[in-house]
């Protein structure tokens, strides 16, 4: 029975699969010999063959121990990254929400401080007292201030014991 | 919703230290007074008055005694009486807290005096006048938050 090429190639592809009949593979075995064209093309798809198992049977001893995404992140580097970056919303930056509310608490606080003492009067630091009133019904009163002591006197005049007291 | 709690977090703690620290209103304010003697006669000087004998021998005595020493506890708009050894009364009340002042109403009854002041914390004020024995009756004011 005469074959044509297509024949023989299918054969030669299914002999590198493993996947011809002893039958099969001495009718190819034969074509071959007496094709060294042929023969060398089948040699060469036989090379191409065996690297690629070898590939693929490296390649599955390496990823049984490392998961898909691993394995695909590894590589990402010998991939051609876009120029352009990507930008993370503001609302979604975790540094930018701790420092605003840093900044809204110490805003606040001084805030708050400021409005209570805002109506604060002065006060001499050295003054230990401020007299800011004196009424006297039956005495002449005088305030004194001496510096050199720092005191503060309030002295009555010509004060009488008056009703409900007593000077004994 | 995290880091909005922790903003809430922080401005809660801002307002409770601002209100601790100025709640003025419950803060307890003691006032003191030491009613002393002062006299032309001898020399002494009562050893409880040695804080204050600076302030005293400005007066021109010779002679400085202690009568009494009283001290009450008070708060904001709250009056402490005293009863001074002439038989008359001194009223004292806390009118407020001003930085490092304290405002207070002095009010002597029988001797008719009435003063409003602002003493710096743990300061002194000296007041008096009025004849007592033989020589004149001297108070010192202390008020201290």
């Amino acid at each position: 029975m005469e074959h044509d090429n297509e024949y023989f190639y299918e054969l030669m592809s299914a002999s590198l699969d493993n996947e011809l009949t002893p039958v099969q593979q001495q009718e190819l075995d034969e074509f071959l010999a007496s094709n060294p064209n042929m023969q060398a093309e089948f040699d060469e798809l036989s090379q191409a063959g065996s690297l690629m198992g070898d590939f693929f049977k490296n390649a599955q001893s390496t990823m049984e121990n490392v998961s898909v995404w691993d394995s695909i992140s590894d590589q990402l580097p010998k991939i051609d990254t876009p120029s352009s970056r990507i930008v993370v919303p503001f609302y979604k930056r975790r540094a930018t929400w701790i420092s605003s509310a840093l900044a809204a608490s110490v805003l606040i606080f001084f805030g708050f401080y400021l409005f209570i003492f805002s109506n604060t009067q002065y006060n001499e630091p050295n003054n230990t007292c401020i007299v800011e009133s004196v009424e006297s019904e039956s005495s002449s009163v005088m305030v004194f201030k001496d510096t050199n002591t720092n005191t503060t006197i309030i002295w009555m005049f010509s004060s009488a014991p008056s009703e409900g007291r007593t000077t004994s | 919703m995290k880091y909005f709690s922790l903003l809430v977090g922080c401005v809660v703690v801002c307002l409770l230290n601002v209100a601790l620290v100025h709640d003025a209103s419950a803060q307890s304010i003691s006032v003191s007074i030491r009613t002393i003697k002062a006299s032309n006669q001898g020399t002494e000087l009562s050893p409880v008055l040695n804080d204050i004998s600076s302030q005293l021998k400005r007066l021109n005595y010779s002679s400085y005694t202690i009568l009494k020493q009283a001290s009450q506890q008070g708060q904001q708009g709250q009056t402490v009486s005293f009863s001074l050894p002439d038989g008359d009364q001194m009223m004292v009340q806390i009118t407020g807290i001003d930085g490092s002042y304290v405002n207070l109403q002095v009010t002597i009854k029988g001797a008719g005096l009435k003063t409003n002041f602002r003493i710096v914390n743990g300061g002194t004020v000296i007041i008096g006048g009025n004849q007592y024995q033989d020589g004149v009756m001297v108070i010192a004011l202390s008020a201290a938050f």
